[in-house]
C-alpha cells in the first residue's frame, strides 16, 4: 500500500501506481506511459514530496464541472472606439502618439496616429487587469492633449 | 568618385587633389572602428585619430577622405550591445541620441559642429522630464553578418548597425585633432515603452567611420528595426506600427495535458510555452507583417511534443515568411530551422519540433517541475511573416490565437478549448476526439498572463491555485487574478529571465 508511506518510484511509476489505486486509468502524469527516463535526482525529489501531494490530485478539478462555455482563456479582447472621445481639439495633419497600456508600464498599443486614422484598437488583457490608460500626445510639443481610462 | 558641392571650383579643385594624395597611398577608403567606445554610463568620447587597429593610421587627410566619399558628411556607425530586457531581444534593441558634438581642431582654432542625423526617431521621455520628445535613435540586432563589398573594410563579419552623420562644411586635411562626443538620451525606464526599449543598459558600444558604400548598406538593412516600437521619421510620422499581443513585453502563457483524450493528472505542465505576437501595418492600411517569438518554459512528460501556432487569415491572404527554433541558451538553431512559410490563408507555424530532443535536465524529461530542480533556461523560437497585400486588422483571428500541441506518441494535437482539430496527420479526426474538453467540461490547454508559475509535478492546478476553481464555477466573474494566487510549496517559480 503506497498511502503514508515514502518509496523511490519514477513519476511513471508513481502516476501509474496511484492510478491503480483510484481510479483505474482516468488519472495519469503527462505522457508517463511509454519511454520515461528519470535521473536519479528525480526519484529522490520525487519521493520528498509530500504524501499529500503523492495522491491523485486531479479529485481537485474532477470533483467539480464546469459551466458550459466557460473558455478558460484568463485574457479578453477589448475595442476602443475613438468615436466615444472628444476628439474635436486635434489638428489636422498633425502627427499624435497613441499609447493604450495598464497601471503597470504593459503597453498594448503604440503607434504614430493622424486624426483622422484615430478608429478602433483592439487589444487584447488580462482579465485581472481592472483599467486600461488611453494616453494621445502631441509630438511637436510633447503635451499630453487626451487622456482616458477605462474600467473594464 | 563623387562630385565635391558647396566649394568654389578652385578650392574643390585644391581638396580634389589631396584626397587623391591621401587615399592613393592608402587605397580605396575602408571602414575601421575607433579604439574609444561609448562607455556604459552612455557617454563617449572618441578620438578619431586613433583606430582600433594600431597598424592603421587616421589623420585630417583620411578624414576629408571619407568626409568626400559621403558628400560633405562623416558617417558613423554604432555597435550597439544592448542586453535582452523587456522588448529588447537579440534581433532587435536600440538606444536614442542626446547629442553628438564633433570637435575638429586645426592649427589655429577649434571648430565644433552639433548638426547631426539619423534615419529613425521616437518619442521618448526623459529621466526625470515631464514631457516625451521626438528623439534620434539608433536601433540594430546581434547578427555579425554584415559583408561590406570593400575586402579591407572592417564592417565584414561585424555586428555594425545604425548609421548616423554629422555635417562637416569645410575640409579636414589640416586637422590635427578630432574628437567626437557622443551623448546617449537616458530615458525614463520606468516610462514601459517606447522608453524601456531605448534605454541603454550597461554595456561598451563601439563606434565606426563608415564608406559611403557600407553606410548606405546599413541603412538599406536596417537591422533590427522591424521589431522596434515605436519607430519614426524626423517629422514624428510612423514608419511601422505595432500592435503588441498581449503586449510589448508581456507573454501568453500556453499549459497543455498531454494524455488527451484521458484526463491527466491536471497539474498543467506537460508542456508550458510562453509566447507573443505582434501585428504590423503601415499608414493605416491593415496588417502587413506578422512576427513573434516566444519559450519553452516548462516540460513534466516523457512523451515528445511538436508546437505549433495557428494564426486564421482570409482565405485570400498570402505571403511568405521564416521560422526559427534555437537550442536552449544558444544561438544555434535546431537541425531543419530556419524553415520557410508559405502564406495561403490561414498559417500553422510549427515553431518548435520534437521537444524531447532539445529540451531536458540531464538524463530527465521532466525540466523545471520538480521544486529541486535548478530552473534550466528553455529553448526560443522566433517567426516572423510578410504579406503580400495588407489584411483588415478584423480579419486577422483573436489573440491568443490557438497554441496547440502534436503528441507523438498518440498522434493526438491537443488544443485550447472549442478549436478544432487540423493536421492532416494527426488521429483527432479519424478517432472522433475532436473537443477538447473532458467529461466535466475541462479543456486540456489554457491560456494564462505571464505571472503564472506552472505546478510542479503531479499536483492538481486546483490544489496549486486555491481560487482555481471559484474562478471557474463563476464563469470567471470572481478571481480573475486567481494565477497570481499560487502556493508557493506547489508551484514552480520559474523567473522570466530564465526563460
Amino acid at each position: 500500500m503506497l498511502i503514508g508511506k515514502r518509496v523511490n518510484v519514477s513519476p511513471k511509476w508513481q502516476c501509474l501506481g496511484v492510478t491503480l489505486l483510484i481510479s483505474a486509468g482516468l488519472v495519469g502524469c503527462g505522457g508517463g506511459s511509454s519511454g520515461n527516463t528519470v535521473a536519479n535526482e528525480d526519484k529522490e525529489i520525487m519521493a520528498n514530496i509530500p504524501i499529500e501531494e503523492k495522491k491523485p490530485t486531479s479529485r481537485a478539478v474532477a470533483d467539480v464541472q464546469a459551466p458550459d462555455g466557460f473558455n478558460f482563456s484568463n485574457y479578453q479582447t477589448y475595442t476602443i472606439d475613438f468615436t466615444d472621445f472628444d476628439t474635436g481639439t486635434l489638428e489636422a495633419g498633425q502627427n499624435y502618439i497613441l499609447k493604450i497600456s495598464d497601471f503597470e508600464g504593459g503597453v498594448f498599443h503604440l503607434a504614430s496616429v493622424k486624426h483622422d486614422q484615430l478608429e478602433q484598437v483592439t487589444v487584447s488583457v488580462p482579465l485581472a487587469i481592472s483599467t486600461l490608460l488611453v494616453q494621445l500626445f502631441d509630438v511637436a510639443d510633447g503635451e499630453l492633449v487626451l487622456f482616458k481610462g477605462i474600467t473594464l | 568618385m563623387r562630385v565635391i558641392t558647396g566649394f568654389t571650383l578652385k578650392r574643390s579643385y585644391l581638396v580634389f587633389s589631396m584626397m587623391l594624395a591621401s587615399t592613393s597611398a592608402m587605397g580605396e577608403i575602408a571602414s575601421f572602428r575607433f579604439v574609444d567606445k561609448v562607455s556604459k554610463d552612455g557617454i563617449g568620447v572618441i578620438n578619431l585619430l586613433t583606430p582600433d587597429d594600431a597598424s592603421k593610421t587616421s589623420n585630417g587627410a583620411l578624414l576629408e577622405a571619407f568626409r568626400n566619399d559621403n558628400n560633405g558628411e562623416l558617417a558613423f556607425a554604432v555597435d550597439i550591445s544592448e542586453p535582452s530586457s523587456g522588448s529588447e531581444t537579440l534581433r532587435s534593441h536600440g538606444v536614442a541620441l542626446e547629442s553628438v558634438r564633433l570637435l575638429l581642431t586645426f592649427p589655429t582654432e577649434v571648430v565644433e559642429f552639433t548638426v547631426f542625423s539619423s534615419a529613425t526617431h521616437s518619442f521618448l521621455q526623459k529621466s526625470g522630464a515631464q514631457n516625451a520628445v521626438l528623439t534620434p535613435t539608433l536601433i540594430g540586432n546581434s547578427d555579425t553578418t554584415r559583408v561590406s563589398p570593400n575586402p579591407a573594410s572592417e564592417m565584414t563579419g561585424s555586428s555594425w548597425d545604425s548609421v548616423f552623420r554629422v555635417a562637416v562644411d569645410r575640409p579636414l586635411t589640416e586637422v590635427v585633432g578630432a574628437e567626437l562626443h557622443i551623448d546617449f538620451f537616458d530615458v525614463d525606464k520606468q516610462a514601459g515603452d517606447p522608453e524601456e526599449y531605448y534605454d541603454f543598459a550597461g554595456r561598451d558600444e563601439i563606434v565606426a567611420l563608415l564608406s559611403a558604400d557600407d553606410a548606405n548598406y546599413l541603412d538599406t538593412l536596417a537591422p533590427g528595426r522591424d521589431e522596434a516600437p515605436l519607430v519614426l521619421d524626423a517629422s514624428g510620422a510612423s514608419l511601422t506600427t505595432w500592435t503588441y499581443l498581449p503586449s510589448s513585453s508581456g507573454y501568453f502563457i500556453a499549459s497543455y495535458e498531454d494524455l488527451f483524450p484521458l484526463k491527466g493528472d491536471y497539474d498543467f505542465n506537460d508542456l508550458v510555452v510562453a509566447y507573443q505576437v505582434a501585428l504590423g501595418s503601415g499608414s493605416n492600411d491593415g496588417v502587413s507583417k506578422i512576427r513573434g517569438s516566444g519559450y519553452l518554459i516548462a516540460r513534466g512528460a516523457a512523451y515528445d511534443h511538436d508546437w505549433y501556432l495557428r494564426i486564421g487569415l482570409p482565405a485570400w491572404a498570402s505571403g511568405s515568411g521564416t521560422t526559427r527554433f534555437y537550442e536552449s541558451n544558444s544561438e544555434r538553431l535546431v537541425a531543419g530551422f530556419p524553415a520557410s512559410v508559405t502564406v495561403r490563408g490561414d498559417v500553422n507555424l510549427l515553431l518548435a519540433e520534437h521537444i524531447a530532443d532539445h529540451f531536458s535536465d540531464g538524463e530527465s524529461t521532466y525540466v523545471n517541475t520538480f521544486e529541486a530542480q535548478t530552473v534550466q533556461e528553455g529553448p526560443r523560437f522566433e517567426f516572423s511573416l510578410d504579406l503580400d497585400a495588407p489584411v483588415p486588422a478584423e480579419e486577422v483571428s483573436a489573440a491568443p490565437f490557438d497554441p496547440f500541441i502534436y503528441v507523438h506518441e498518440t498522434g493526438y494535437e491537443v488544443h485550447l478549448a472549442d478549436q478544432a482539430p487540423v493536421l492532416a496527420h494527426s488521429r483527432n479526426t479519424l478517432d472522433g476526439a475532436t473537443t477538447f474538453r473532458d467529461t466535466a467540461n475541462f479543456p486540456f490547454a489554457m491560456i494564462v498572463p505571464d505571472d503564472f508559475a506552472p505546478p510542479l509535478a503531479a499536483v492538481d492546478i486546483g490544489l496549486a491555485y486555491p481560487t482555481f476553481l471559484d474562478y471557474v464555477q463563476s464563469m470567471g466573474d470572481v478571481e480573475q487574478d486567481w494565477y497570481l494566487k499560487g502556493q508557493s510549496h506547489r508551484v514552480k517559480e520559474i523567473p522570466f529571465k530564465q526563460w
